[in-house]
């Protein structure tokens, strides 16, 4: 995974780069609320250049769902990395 | 003062509704404080919940149609003219205040330095959330939503979404 993405969830939702996976859901997460699932988004896009769509955002229910979407707009190398 | 401000502000509250409710079509809580002033205007279908002041004494204030303020909510008009758009969702204990005070002075208490306004402009669809303050010189754009909590002082883009003190974009809705 990488790095950028584990430093991302890690600063957001106060935790450690090795308990960020990609089988991690959002309600295992305390600090994953509507708000910083917001944040998450803007983060997202900003990082890795990328645009979802509001469908997109709402189906967002875990770092594997992440990876998917971010395959999807071809930043296949974030799950790789 | 003149007299007939002095007097205003003894309207008993359901009068107030009453007289709101004839003359703009609005709903104002019997348990709001709502100034009886010329420099009020509210849009039909606006409902304004208990324990909420709106003082509109120092200037014009309009507030769109359609517009929901929420319980214990404070929203003051400075000299300067402010306005809410419709549609707006303006929750529970939200401060939405025009005026300032200045205070370049040290040697003169700041309450006897005098006010200053720019006014607030909000736009239409825009949703604030508990407890978050507008304050003098914000202008919020169409669709903004402003998270809980959040300080607004300066100018937010319309169909974003706002957190913070002071109040930064972390979405754009879309």
């Amino acid at each position: 995974m990488d790095d950028r993405l584990r430093r991302l969830l890690g600063d957001l939702f106060d935790l450690e780069p090795e308990e960020i996976r990609p089988d991690l859901m959002r309600e295992d997460i305390d600090l994953w609320d509507s708000l910083n699932h917001l944040r998450l988004t803007n983060a997202i896009e900003e990082t890795f250049d990328v645009r979802l769509t509001m469908a997109e955002i709402e189906s967002i229910d875990g770092v594997g769902r992440l990876l998917e979407l971010l395959a999807t707009h071809g930043r296949a190398d974030v799950a790789a990395s | 003062m003149r007299l007939g401000r002095v007097a205003a502000r003894f309207v008993p509250a359901p009068i107030v509704t009453l007289i709101y409710w004839a003359k703009f079509r609005c709903f104002i809580s019997p348990r709001a404080e709502v100034e009886v002033s010329n420099n009020l205007r509210i849009g039909p279908g606006t409902e304004i919940g208990s324990f909420t002041k709106i003082k509109a004494s120092a200037g014009p204030l309009e507030i769109g149609p359609d517009v929901q303020i929420g319980t214990n909510c404070l929203i003051a008009s400075g000299t300067a003219p402010s306005s809410i758009g419709r549609d707006c969702l303006i929750s529970p204990h939200v401060v939405i205040l025009a005026t300032n005070y200045r205070y370049d002075r040290l040697d003169v208490p700041i309450r006897k330095q005098g006010q200053t306004s720019k006014g607030i402009r909000i736009g239409d669809n825009v949703w604030i959330g508990a407890g978050a303050v507008i304050l003098d010189g914000a202008v919020i754009g169409d669709g903004v939503m402003i998270a809980p909590n959040s300080v607004v002082s300066s100018r937010v883009r319309p169909n974003t979404v706002v957190l913070g003190n002071p109040a930064k974009v972390i979405f754009e809705r879309r």
